[in-house]
């Protein structure tokens, strides 16, 4: 057993055995009572008989009781011990989980972007940080640091051909930072639900709480729009989840540990700028090169007419291994929607929250091109509109390679640092702290404390706890 | 000295004196007029249908103004286009440069992120298609003539009859029709949409009520557009007619026999944007067709 929990089940298991078993027990002591009498009337009178024969029913009694008391013991740590082996997913209470299935559970979810943020990682043992690793590396695309141009088309309608008109380039430096590659599944996102994301307050904005009542699915169980009883369609598990708002999307990345990706950085994902001059960048139309390829992408060319798997269309990926980001759905990012050509955003419905990259019914080609920007309301929930998270750099802890720049890595430094990755400490100081993880961990208590994204974008903690616990700091 | 046969001068207008009839209101014309000088259509529609010896059959796309008459016939029009004989059910040909004006100018722009034009209330201006629309299931491809007409200038026909002869002469013709109803603005709570949809029903009431012959037994497809921003409305088509516009409904049910609803959208999402001196205007965001082919396909099958 655990040794945090030992106690408490001793307490709980010995007074429910004494409950259960009382007529056992009534036998039990009295017989142990009258033995004791026995005992000591032999020990007044001097009588060896008596006080032989009172001797052995006490420790008769005595040993009884302790046999029983260990047995049940056994079974309790049995059971707990099945009840961990055999439950896939994360829904035990916690005081019925160990930490190192937490962490565990916790990896497997993809949650790997929480263990690694450096007040965690400095406490977890460098199995659990390499496990974490190669989750992230396996799920995750490093997408190096360096500018973008990002083309604003006005969407008073001009061609966007005629660039003097209607479309600004701004260039924007985006440091180096981990992006899905794929889309945020429905199995993914069932894991959530699973866990009570829609209950957790502290993952959703204060003002957006009323709202997510009516985030829930045709059956009015919380969950996408189109699910049913509160999971995903049979056969479905591998399709991007859809009707999902901006604000689900959000809070999927807040309780993954991840975030959603600015505008710039999904366009330096699907772009892969490259400096050709002092002045100049050369930016890809789509994620294979600048002209559109019907089998590279789920478009409305492509005939499907609907969402598929994110394991189809393979050939579109990125150089990092992105896959989708062009077609099958459109993707929520961080960024609000913005018309350069508007002296104000006099948009009649609102913030409107940018989207990226297309959807399987995307009629024109060049509205699923990387620098397209499109819009939606962010508590739309669309048939078409999935999402996908991202990672920064410098907000997690990969050993050493990482601490030096803070504003990421160049091109060169990606296929170095993949290989050369270490445990944040070395074996014989990674004493696992439970009583800080415990604290720090605490999205399955949601009350305690929580990470949020405060105004100016970066991550920041709605509890001092991690803080106080962290021999680093905060980053 | 031979001889040189020289055609008289007068034989060259022998062609321009014989009365070309009209194909939408059979009305006289020249052989060299562009439109014929009573309702406007184009000749050429009457000249293909001559010299293809086949009587091209006419469908309505009819709606209050601003419902998305041009943007679905542009839509619909490029969608049949696109699709290829292999994998799909329906392919379009446009018959003539003229027809493909409509689509040109839809389509462009859209794919710059604008509605197209309001459609003029002059019908000299309207853009006419004629196209052929071959299908699997036919052997012989079907000739198809639809206008884009102005939704004001329908109106106006049906609350002044003959104001537009035109309007009647095409809908006295008309195989069926295929009425647009603006689904976004019914949920906004508009009961314009209803009351001019039963103004248009009982017009083409009067225009022919034979039980057999007439519109009572004539298919309508009435397709709820602009759907995007009520997902309701693709839900169940019906049941949104029936709460939004009741009367419309109970129309339907009481006076024509052949009817279906559908749903449309072809703007993934609109934003709306004020503009100094135009106020506000709705701009589309994405192109995203949804179900544009169902009701046209529904149509051709009940004609």
């Amino acid at each position: 057993l655990h040794r945090r929990f030992g106690s408490q089940h001793f307490d709980f298991q010995q007074e429910s055995f004494i409950m259960q078993n009382w007529n056992v027990w009534k036998v039990m002591s009295s017989w142990g009572v009258i033995g004791a009498l026995v005992g000591l009337l032999g020990w007044i009178q001097s009588n060896p008989f008596l006080l032989t024969l009172g001797s052995v029913a006490a420790i008769w009694f005595v040993w009884t009781c302790y046999g029983e008391f260990i047995q049940r013991l056994r079974d309790r740590k049995n059971q707990l011990l099945t009840v961990s082996l055999h439950k896939e997913d994360d829904t035990l209470p916690p005081d019925e989980v160990t930490m190192e299935d937490l962490i565990s559970s916790m990896t497997r979810e993809g949650r790997y972007g929480l263990l690694l943020r450096p007040q965690i990682a400095i406490d977890l043992w460098p199995e659990q940080i390499t496990a974490a690793k190669e989750k992230l590396f396996n799920e995750m695309g490093l997408i190096p640091s360096g500018e973008v141009e990002l083309h604003s088309a006005s969407i008073s309608g001009h061609d966007q051909r005629n660039q003097d008109r209607s479309t600004t380039t701004q260039i924007e430096f985006v440091p180096s930072y981990f992006l899905d590659r794929y889309p945020i599944t429905n199995r993914q996102y069932q894991t959530f639900v699973d866990a009570g994301g829609y209950a957790q307050t502290s993952l959703w904005d204060p003002e957006i709480l009323p709202a997510v009542l009516e985030f829930t699915d045709s059956t009015g169980q919380p969950g996408p729009r189109w699910w049913r009883n509160g999971k995903f369609l049979s056969g479905e598990e591998s399709f991007p989840v859809v009707g999902v708002s901006w604000y689900e999307a959000l809070a999927y990345a807040r309780w993954s540990g991840k975030r959603l990706p600015s505008g710039a950085q999904w366009v330096k994902a699907a772009s892969w700028p490259v400096p050709v001059s002092a002045t100049r960048l050369k930016q890809r139309q789509y994620p294979w090169g600048d002209c559109m390829e019907n089998g590279r992408a789920n478009l409305w060319d492509s005939g499907l007419g609907r969402v598929v798997s994110i394991h189809e269309f393979n050939t579109g990926a990125n150089i990092s291994g992105v896959h989708q980001l062009i077609g099958n759905v459109w993707e929520w990012t961080e960024t609000d929607f913005v018309d350069p050509q508007m002296e104000e955003q006099d948009f009649e419905n609102g913030i409107l929250k940018s989207i990226r990259g297309g959807a399987f019914d995307t009629y024109f080609d060049h509205q699923a091109a990387s620098q397209f920007e499109s819009a939606d309301n962010p508590l739309s929930r669309k048939h078409n509109v999935g999402f996908r998270c991202a990672l920064n750099w410098d907000e997690i802890s990969l050993g050493d390679s990482n601490e030096e720049s803070s504003n990421g890595m160049s091109t060169e430094d990606v296929v170095s640092v993949v290989h050369h990755l270490q445990p944040v400490r070395p074996v014989n100081e990674t004493a696992l702290a439970d009583e800080e993880l415990e604290l720090a961990i605490t999205n399955h208590d949601a009350e305690k404390t929580d990470f949020s994204i405060a105004e100016n974008g970066q991550w920041a903690r709605t509890s001092q706890v991690v803080c106080e616990t962290s021999e680093e700091g905060n980053p | 000295m031979g001889i040189i046969y020289q055609p008289l001068e007068s034989s060259r207008y022998t062609n321009s004196t014989a009365q070309i009839p009209c194909y939408i209101c059979e009305t006289g014309n020249t052989y060299e007029a562009e439109l014929c000088h009573n309702c406007f259509a184009p000749m050429a529609l009457a000249h293909q249908a001559n010299a293809q010896k086949v009587k091209p059959d006419m469908l309505g796309v009819v709606g209050a103004s601003g419902v998305g008459k041009t943007v679905y016939l542009g839509m619909l029009m490029d969608m049949l286009s696109r699709r290829t004989m292999t994998g799909q059910r329906m392919h379009m040909l446009a018959r003539g440069a003229f027809s493909l004006t409509l689509q040109q100018t839809a389509i462009a722009a859209l794919s710059q992120r604008e509605f197209p034009a309001k459609t003029p209330n002059e019908p000299e201006r309207w853009h006419w298609l004629h196209s052929q629309l071959s299908m699997v299931s036919h052997k012989k491809p079907l000739e198809l003539i639809m206008p884009d007409m102005s939704g004001e200038a329908l109106m106006e026909e049906v609350n002044r009859p003959f104001t537009y002869r035109g309007v009647r002469s095409f809908l006295s013709k008309c195989s069926g029709l295929l009425v647009l109803v603006d689904a976004a603005a019914m949920t906004r709570g508009s009961r314009e949409q209803d009351y001019y949809s039963m103004k248009l029903l009982n017009y083409l009431c009067e225009l022919d009520d034979d039980q057999k012959h007439g519109w009572p037994n004539s298919p309508l497809a009435i397709v709820l557009t602009k759907a995007d921003e009520c997902e309701s409305a693709f839900e169940n088509p019906a049941a949104f007619v029936q709460h939004h516009a009741g009367g419309l409904h109970q129309l339907l049910h009481e006076r024509f026999r052949k009817f279906d609803f559908f749903a449309v959208g072809v703007a993934g999402a609109c934003a709306t944007r004020y503009v100094r001196g135009q106020g506000y205007i709705p701009v589309p965001l994405r192109i995203e067709p949804r179900n544009i082919i169902e009701p046209f396909e529904w149509m051709v099958k009940h004609l």
